[in-house]
């Protein structure tokens, strides 16, 4: 079976090698994007869809919410799963997350338990 | 960090055994020095091996259920185990919902909640997946012999880590509400379940209802066989002949147990009175 993709969106660089470090050892092959539109424009370069992307709540040029809801325009995308991760005095934003589209939320700081059981609850198989 | 005398070991082993009828094995002292670390804190300046002789010399028994509860802490979270979307969800509820159509009434039991992830996780499944239930009569009961964990089940607040560990953020989003760095359950869902102090390898309350569903997860495990199969008894008389008896995972039952699995999962661990 191939390798899953992952996609990771966010402004802060310590937090995509973090996360992108916590998904190669859950099995995935990562790919980094800074804001959202960075992303937007890596997807549609790509031939392939991840099957899944960590999204940021805020970020310069397109936030996560912003993303999420381009992304779910379009139904090319509709299998992709998206993941809002951020710090827990975001959390109230997460029902605004839920109605534009995302999947699921994890709240920063987390461990590698908590990213794995997210994937699980996707319906995502991990390492 | 101290070492425990083997000595003090076996105190604190037959202490577990004769309150709890949890066995430790011998090579696990090292969990005892990691689980008791903040206790000796409070009362020994960090010295285990002073706790369990404090303990075990003490006039009151106040220290010695602090050491028990303190080594008998149970890893619990939101939605443990896929059990329960497949059994839960598809087969054991609507069953019940028509055999007791007539009676309108559900009682279910966690019978070792530890903190309470377990019971309040069944009160939003039911509330967001059966509203039909709503003019039920629901009982959910849930009880530990812990009274540290008890307390903390019944505020229904919980941390950054427990929150983002099994929970749907649905439900996160529908049910709790935050408080500081905390989340608490809102009153929908705590007035649902009703706490007890019950040591299952004690007598039960009287008063105790018969079941339809009995959560009795990860517990069996830690018994002897002679009080694993009292507990299986006793559960047994506690359970209506239809109801449902769930197990961990990695549980299983013998056939002399009194209950037979039910197949209908791929998931396993759920038993009916056989
Ligand atoms: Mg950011």
């Amino acid at each position: 079976m191939a390798t899953p993709q992952a996609l990771v969106i966010d402004d802060s660089r310590a937090m995509r090698l973090i996360l992108g470090d916590l998904l190669n050892q859950l099995g995935y092959e990562t790919h980094e994007a800074g804001d959202g539109q960075q992303a937007i424009s890596l997807l549609e370069e790509d031939q392939t869809i991840p099957t899944l992307a960590l999204v940021d709540w805020n970020m310069p040029v397109m936030n996560g919410l912003d993303f999420i809801k381009a992304v779910r325009e379009k139904t090319c995308y509709t299998d992709m799963k998206l993941l809002v991760v951020t710090s827990e005095a975001e959390v109230g934003h997460m029902v605004e997350a839920l109605t534009a589209g995302a999947d699921e939320y994890l709240m920063k700081p987390f461990s590698s338990e908590a990213l794995a059981s997210k994937l699980e609850m996707l319906g995502l198989r991990h390492a | 960090m101290s070492e425990i005398h083997p000595e003090n070991y076996s105190h604190l082993r037959n202490l577990l055994c004769e309150r709890i009828a949890v066995h430790l094995p011998d090579d696990k002292a090292y969990l005892a020095e990691a689980r008791l670390h903040n206790l000796a804190r409070e009362h020994t300046h960090g010295d285990i091996n002073a706790l369990i002789e404090k303990a075990c010399n003490d006039t009151g028994d106040e220290l010695r259920c602090q050491l028990v509860e303190a080594m008998a802490i149970n890893e619990t979270y939101f939605f443990r185990d896929p059990i329960f979307n497949e059994s839960f969800i598809d087969h054991m509820i609507p069953n019940l919902m028509t055999l007791r159509r007539k009676e309108r009434s559900l009682k279910i039991w966690s019978a070792a909640c530890s903190t309470g992830q377990e019971p309040y996780s069944i009160a939003m499944l039911l509330e967001d997946r059966f509203p039909e239930l709503k003019d039920w009569d629901v009982q959910i009961i849930a009880s530990d012999f812990s009274r540290k964990s008890l307390a903390k089940a019944q505020s229904g607040r919980y941390g950054l880590t427990e929150m983002n560990r099994g929970l749907p953020a649905r439900f996160m989003a529908l049910y709790f509400e935050q408080i500081d760095l905390e989340w608490q359950l809102k009153p929908q869902i705590r007035d649902k379940v009703s706490f007890q102090t019950i040591n299952l390898v004690q007598q039960w309350p009287e008063d105790l209802p018969t079941f339809d569903i009995v959560l009795l997860r990860n517990v069996l495990l830690y018994f002897s066989i002679a009080d694993r199969n009292l507990v299986l008894s006793k559960m047994r008389h506690q359970s209506r002949h239809d109801g449902y008896l769930l197990l961990g995972a990695a549980e299983s039952l013998e056939k002399s147990s009194g209950f037979k699995p039910v197949s209908a999962s791929k998931y396993g661990s759920f038993y009916q009175p056989s």
